[in-house]
């Protein structure tokens, strides 16, 4: 038992007819404790006495590090004051049994992923990735493409696994963990590696691995399967969606794709829709066109996406567009769908009212609003000037339901909150999100309100937790850098040594991105994504080369 | 001397400690009676501590098997397994480091699940010589000490609960369960899944001996249930229960049980008994049921049970029950309906069947009443008639409130059929316009002086009852008219029994059809009440105005002033002339009353007018007769002052009164032998003179000449009916005038439904009629067609 | 209420009330599974010298209410502990752990915290070296392992 607790102390406990002498050699009392009364006594430390702990000894280490003791510290910094704050936006009361500490983590708000039975959590672990989260504090690694792609490459992350797609190498996965270690790839079909490049990339999770779609420049679109059990990427079918033109967006929520061309065409599949007629098709069924309509008051750029519920298929494309009041502002328009490709309902909204903050009172409940309505009366009058003017487009959007954010040039963010329910659609309250200190090029949020967004010169990296902005968003306070934490990776300064054989060897040296403005200002950013232990990066610079660069908060 | 503190096995030896452990349990389990005492109790307690908090109990597994191979061969194969096991459990504990703390406690815990699925082994062993009640004897006493042994146990080990089984279970750790709890789980793993059929047979058995009368000891099944709750554990959380073992184990055999028992006992009381006493039979079992549920079940079982009791007691049985329902309706066994209605509607549409049996019993009850009514003529009494519905309804009324709970349905389904044959039965087989004739001249025998109900709260009574006919009449305009020509009478005539009464009946009227139904009886109330005045005050100025030798001269007269369109009279149809005396005296208050109210026009309705005449020529007579008589037989009469006799044409001339009605007052003269015709025998015709006869005779001083002619009455009753028509058409015009001016347009169809809708309350309209009206008023141009089946009003 | 005698380690007989002796949940549960017999509880893990002093703070602490939810998060989290259990907690290294195992042992909650938390605050706030000074731990590791130990926390220092 190598890591059994070891006893070299006599036992202090006085069953034996010891009988009290004066010890003169010292005595480590507190090692031959037994190990339940050591876990009792460290659960009255801070963490950072918990670490201290984990350097006296081996014993130490090992009782330093229980994942109980972590998981109870987790639940008091992480969990309850969330449940705590969600609560007072709610102006509820905390049950009780929300109040107190559960061993059981299923019980926990949001913590639903971490609660599968027999596995075993590494609490610290996650502690310290929160912990990192919160800080900004992570450590950034970079990756260059070889043979700079032409046109440049896609890149999309899901479930720890960095997909990119370009012509000259079909597509890839790559480890998001150590991006240099390429996990699997697969050539495009042979027609297409001749003639077409990919124009959109989309994921989803499944069971058992991941479903990608590449959607190419001559209207066809390719499904492929990722088994996470044996890294083999499978080309499922191939399919022909748009004769006259390409694919320009994608959204994926397995079994449902929804897909744009570039002539505003809009087409909603059901990737298993009906079984295969054609016996070379490796997948059991092919995808069924469900609907397809011509979406004429599309702008671009644009981004889509596609909620599915057990009822229904909501697909929402959001553009931008110049409003003479306001500048420039969000169109929404949201198509609702029948599982069987029915449409249901076709509706349209904009953010024009919410940046001139005339929304947020009508959209209150009817009893809210008598109650509001006298001191508020005055506000219900529609103010000449809005108060979210954006005389430049957006530079980015990024809309997962219900936050829709947008990032600007002018150093900010806004976040809108889009309502959706059986009877109507509209956004709620709009909001300036400050703490760039720089221009901002992207951004990308989640359905819980986590946002990253990247300063144009790559840099400047805010993590955004938007959960408790909802709560501000009639008050005209605008959110400041209280709200967003500012990633900082600690490793900057020092050097990092990348070695694989699938791409080359690069040497970095955090001066030359930090300082070396010159260099910097040539790159653009586009945020890939993100997940519970990273945010991904891809950068270009002017020259072509495509970078890909990962801040790791593990 | 105390016995001597039992030396604690080495702490870091896992076979000495255990083996301890195991005696200490033992006598726990076995000889608990005997008591344990504290020197023991706390030695057992320490040894687990002690072994708990050493930091080098390692076991030697080759000690282990050894030392248990030794002690119990024919568990040598399990305890290799079991040794086997303890020694993976250890190895698997070599989680990397930094993630979990290591707690001392799963060998002990494991060995005390071996133990007992040991021990509850023997325990199965024991049961199989046990059947029936002793085995549920055996089961409750084991049952009983292997609970009380488990909580001492669960003290003795509460170290092991408080470290090592709350870590595991912090860590989320299925199958791991405090110390009891583990003795539930092992109580059920290794016995109860053994025994629970047996168990459950026997249990079944007792309740099945119950139900056969026998008396059982009920507190056996009592702690049967007992312990099948205490086994339900939530799989998430030890902390709590669920029913889950007590509904699978015992609800579902039991329950299945009860439907095998009341499906063979139905099906056999059901082939010897009667349905009465079948239904009897089931109301009792349900009732038992019942009370089971109390006396030992677990009150979840109530729902379940009786729903299974009523699916086999009551539904699958209810065809023959409700064929029963019409025999018992025929012998009026409320008594037993009653029964049969509880039953019934205890299932889900037990009770609809009822119902339409129900409403036809009623119905056909009714008509054959009727029947009985008018087979005894064409001309009954109207009361015979209304007493017949009334008797019907009232005794299924009462079966509705004893039988039925006064329930709503069938409160319905006898409206129904009283609505039914109230308006449609052998007597109103021609018109359904009988019904509301009939009822309101019966209402006016009542109302009229004379009338056998003397009381007045028995009149009350019958005028409560008469509502009640009334509320089923679907031609209520037609009461209306009949009711306020009697009742127009009965004021006129001053014959009302009382106004108090009139007036009660008015305010139900209003009460059942609103103000507009009655505004008219009220006006005419109001005209009697007038007329008091103004002949009051018509007195006072004469009594000024006249002398003593006028006043000898006058006729002592009473006048009413009745308005026109309130009142359903009609002038006169005869020309008359008045008799210098009347004409006199009406002509000096009609100047009164245009001194009064200037620019108002009197009708004399002479037809309606009575006097009296004093008879001074009558030989024999001590005291004068004096004759009641109207004022056309006054008319007649008064010629005879000037002489004794007057030939036909005479009294026509003089009179002007056309011979319909001259020729039955002269009849009636001649009849009363007031005048004498000549020739002998001869009809009032051309050609027959009449004289006084002055050798009158009769016993009553008051003579009541005025009698009302049967020709007059028939007539009346016609003209009523032909006003009815007429007044229908109106009503029905004027509801089409009225909807079009609100709606504009309208289909034609929706125009027939509207105007049924409204005029309903009244009297139930043909669609014809209705569309005759509609043809009507366009030909008037009220209203228009256009495309469409569209019709439009026209302003 | 009937007095209990305890029987110490060292054979030495204590007695005290029912209500002190129901401190602990091991004498309660004893008690109510077996009955006041009389007889003298015999504590077999505990000398006299330490059964005095838990006794002690039984006796001032008998009419507390009963401890609240097991979890209470207040109760771990501060180490603050109330002025009469500081006093009486200021017994030296070895009374103080002995003291720890005699409430574990009998099943003393709110005692075998404050003995905790006693502990917990000797460490807090302290080096490494500063504690295994204070609690005489042998330090195991090699030098390099206990610098990447350090690096590995580094995070969580305080700032």
């Amino acid at each position: 038992m190598p890591k059994r607790l070891r006893e070299d102390s006599p036992s202090i406990l006085p069953s034996t007819k010891r009988s009290r002498t004066v010890i003169t050699t010292p005595v480590d009392r507190l090692s031959s404790m037994s190990n339940e009364l050591l876990l009792h006594i460290l659960s009255f430390l801070p963490i950072s006495s918990l670490n201290v702990c984990q350097r006296l000894s081996r014993r130490f280490h090992a009782l330093g590090g229980d994942s109980e003791l972590w998981k109870r510290q987790y639940y008091s910094q992480w969990v309850r004051p969330r449940a705590r704050r969600l609560a007072n936006v709610r102006r509820s009361v905390l049950p009780p049994s929300k109040a107190e500490y559960s061993p059981k983590v299923s019980t926990w708000f949001d913590h639903g992923h971490l609660a599968v039975e027999g596995r075993v959590t590494n609490w610290k672990r996650q502690y310290r990735l929160r912990h990192n989260w919160a800080s900004g504090s992570c450590r950034f690694t970079e990756v260059e493409f070889v043979e700079p792609p032409c046109p440049p490459v896609l890149v999309k992350l899901c479930s720890g696994i960095v997909f990119t797609a370009d012509t000259a190498h079909g597509l890839r996965g790559w480890a998001a963990k150590d991006p240099t270690r390429c996990l699997c790839k697969i050539a495009f079909p042979e027609l297409r590696r001749q003639n077409t490049r990919p124009t959109a990339l989309s994921v989803s999770q499944l069971e058992n691995g991941q479903e990608i779609v590449v959607g190419f420049e001559d209207g066809h679109f390719d499904r492929y399967a990722l088994d996470v059990g044996t890294s083999q990427l499978k080309l499922l079918s191939s399919h022909l969606a748009f004769r006259d033109g390409a694919i320009t967006a994608m959204a994926l929520s397995s079994p449902y794709l929804l897909i744009v061309s570039q002539h505003k065409l809009l087409s909603l599949y059901n990737l298993r829709g009906r079984p295969s007629n054609s016996g070379d098709a490796q997948d059991a069924t092919a995808p069924c066109e469900i609907a397809s309509l011509r979406a004429e008051n599309m702008v671009a750029p644009m981004t889509l996406s596609l909620r599915v519920s057990t009822s229904e298929i909501v697909a929402t494309i959001v553009y931008s567009f110049f409003h003479i009041g306001c500048g420039w502002s969000l169109g929404i328009q949201e198509q609702r769908f029948a599982k069987d490709g029915r449409q249901l309902e076709s509706r349209l909204t904009s953010t024009v009212d919410s940046q001139y903050g005339t929304r947020p009172l009508r959209t209150h409940p009817q009893s809210n609003q008598r109650l509001r309505s006298t001191s508020d009366s005055t506000s219900l009058l529609v103010p000449a000037e809005p108060s979210i003017m954006h005389q430049r487009p957006p530079t980015s959007m990024s809309y997962n339901h219900p936050y829709l954010l947008t990032s600007h040039a002018d150093n900010t963010l806004t976040m809108y909150l889009v309502v959706s329910d059986s009877d109507r659609l509209f956004v709620r309250g709009g909001q300036r999100l400050w703490g760039h200190t720089s221009s901002v090029s992207t951004v990308l949020v989640t359905n819980r309100g986590k946002a990253v967004s990247v300063g144009s010169l790559g840099n400047e990296i805010r993590i955004w937790e938007l959960e408790t902005a909802v709560s501000s968003l009639n008050s005209h306070r605008p959110l400041n850098a209280e709200n967003s934490i500012q990633v900082s990776p600690d490793n900057r300064a020092a050097k990092s040594w990348l070695d694989t054989p699938k791409s080359t060897r690069k040497e970095l040296s955090g001066s030359e991105l930090v300082t070396s403005k010159p260099q910097s200002l040539d790159r653009m950013y586009e945020c890939v994504g993100f997940d519970e232990e990273r945010v991904l990066l891809l950068g270009e610079k002017t020259v072509g080369t495509q970078l890909l660069e990962c801040y790791d908060f593990t | 001397m105390p016995p001597v503190m039992p030396q604690t096995p080495h702490k870091d030896d896992l076979v000495e400690t255990w083996s301890f452990l195991e005696d200490g349990i033992n006598s726990v389990m076995h000889k608990l009676e005997e008591g344990v005492d504290m020197k023991h109790y706390m030695a057992l307690y320490t040894a687990v501590h002690n072994f708990c908090t050493s930091q080098k109990a390692v076991a030697s597994n080759q000690g282990l098997q050894a030392h248990r191979g030794g002690s119990l061969l024919r568990r040598t194969r399990s305890q290799t397994a079991l040794s086997q096991e303890i020694y993976r459990a250890q190895h698997q504990k070599l989680i990397p480091l930094g993630l979990l703390a290591h707690l001392l406690g799963e060998e002990l815990y494991k060995l005390l699940g071996e133990y007992l699925s040991r021990h509850l082994h023997e325990v199965h062993q024991k049961s199989l010589a046990h059947a029936e009640e002793a085995l549920l004897t055996f089961y409750i006493r084991e049952w009983s000490r292997y609970t009380t042994a488990a909580k001492y146990v669960n003290h003795l080990f509460s170290y092991l609960n408080r470290h090592w089984v709350k870590r595991e279970i912090d860590e989320g750790k299925k199958n791991v369960y405090d110390v009891y709890t583990l003795h539930l789980v092992k109580w059920k793993d290794d016995f109860f899944e053994n025994v629970h059929t047996k168990v459950m047979e026997a249990v079944l058995n007792l309740v099945e001996k119950q139900r056969n009368g026998e008396t059982i000891e009920q507190s056996q099944i009592k702690s049967i249930v007992d312990s099948f709750v205490s086994l339900g554990l939530d799989e998430n959380d030890s902390k709590k229960s669920t029913l889950e073992v007590y509904r699978h184990y015992f609800q579902v055999p039991f329950i299945e049980a009860t439907r095998r028992y009341y499906e063979n006992e139905s099906r056999q009381f059901v082939a010897e008994n009667s349905v009465v006493e079948y239904m009897k039979k089931a109301e009792t079992r349900l009732e038992e049921e019942k009370a089971r549920v109390g006396l030992y079940l677990h009150s979840d079982a109530t729902k379940n049970l009786t729903e299974t009791c009523l699916d086999v007691l009551v539904t699958a049985h209810s065809t023959l029950l409700r064929d029963e329902f019409q025999i018992l309706l025929d012998n009026e066994r409320q008594e037993d309906l009653a029964r049969m209605y509880r039953l019934l509607s205890r299932i889900k549409e037990g009770l609809d069947p009822l119902r339409s049996t129900f409403e036809s019993h009623v119905r056909k009850a009714g008509l054959a009443a009727i029947e009985k009514v008018s087979s005894e003529g064409e001309n009954f009494e109207p009361k015979l008639y209304v007493d017949a519905l009334l008797q019907v309804h009232t005794r299924y009324q009462n079966l509705v409130n004893e039988a039925f709970n006064g329930e709503s349905e069938f409160v319905r389904s006898l409206d129904n059929a009283c609505r039914e044959f109230v308006n449609r039965n052998n007597i109103c087989k021609t018109a359904t316009t009988k019904s509301p004739e009939l009822l309101a001249k019966y209402t006016d025998s009542l109302l009229k002086k004379g009338s056998k109900a003397a009381e007045e709260s028995e009149l009350e009574e019958m005028l409560v009852q008469i509502m009640t006919v009334f509320k089923y009449i679907e031609d209520k305009d037609v009461f209306q008219k009949f009711y306020s020509k009697m009742l127009a009478k009965r004021l006129v005539h001053v014959s009302s029994v009382s106004d108090d009464a009139e007036a009660s009946m008015i305010s139900k009227l209003k009460e059942a059809c609103g103000f507009e139904y009655t505004n008219k009886l009220q006006r005419m109330f109001q005209d009697i009440q007038i007329s008091k005045d103004l002949n009051t005050s018509y007195k006072d100025l004469q009594d000024k105005v006249l002398d003593d030798d006028d006043r000898k001269r006058m006729v002592d007269a009473h006048f009413q002033v009745l308005g026109t369109g309130f009142w359903p009279l009609n002038p006169p149809n005869t020309a008359f002339s008045a008799p210098p005396e009347i004409v006199k005296t009406a002509e000096r208050f009609q100047k009164f009353y245009f001194d009064k109210h200037n620019g108002r026009k009197l009708t004399w309705l002479w037809q309606l007018c009575k006097g009296e005449v004093k008879a001074n020529y009558i030989k024999n007579a001590k005291v004068p007769f004096t004759f009641q008589v109207s004022t056309f037989q006054m008319g007649i009469l008064l010629l005879f002052n000037e002489t004794d006799t007057l030939s036909y044409s005479d009294i026509q001339k003089a009179t002007s009164l056309a011979p319909e009605v001259l020729d039955p007052n002269l009849a009636i003269f001649l009849k009363a032998k007031v005048l004498v015709a000549s020739p002998e025998g001869a009809k009032p015709e051309t050609g027959t003179t009449f004289s006084l006869n002055y050798n009158f005779k009769n016993k009553k001083i008051k003579v009541n000449l005025n009698i009302q002619i049967k020709s007059e009455a028939k007539v009346e009753s016609d003209d009523t009916h032909k006003t009815i028509e007429e007044d229908r058409k109106l009503l029905l015009q004027s509801a089409i005038v009225r909807i079009m001016k609100s709606r504009k347009k309208m289909k034609h169809v929706q125009l027939v439904q509207e105007v049924i809708h409204q005029v309903k309350s009244r009297f139930p309209p043909k669609i014809a009629d209705i569309k005759k009206n509609i043809e009507a008023l366009m030909e008037k141009d009220y209203i228009e067609r256009l495309d469409g089946d569209e019709i439009s009003y026209i302003a | 209420m009937a007095n209990i005698t305890l029987t110490s380690s060292d054979g030495v007989d204590v007695t005290v009330e029912r209500t002190v002796a129901d401190r602990s949940v091991l004498i309660k549960n004893m008690l109510e599974d077996l009955g006041e017999t009389g007889e003298s509880i015999p504590i077999p893990n505990v000398n006299e010298a330490v059964l005095k002093k838990v006794i002690e703070w039984c006796d001032h602490h008998k009419n507390d209410p009963p401890s609240a939810g097991d979890d209470d998060d207040n109760r771990r989290k501060t180490t603050d502990i109330d002025e009469w259990d500081q006093k009486f907690m200021q017994v030296d290294q070895e009374m103080l752990f002995e003291v720890i195992l005699a409430a574990n042992y009998l099943d003393i909650k709110a005692l075998l915290d404050v003995g905790c938390k006693t502990v917990a605050n000797m460490i807090k706030g302290k080096s490494p070296e500063e504690i295994r000074k204070t609690f005489n731990i042998q330090n195991d590791f090699t030098p390099e392992e206990e610098d990447q130990i350090r690096r590995e926390n580094e995070w969580a220092e305080d700032r």
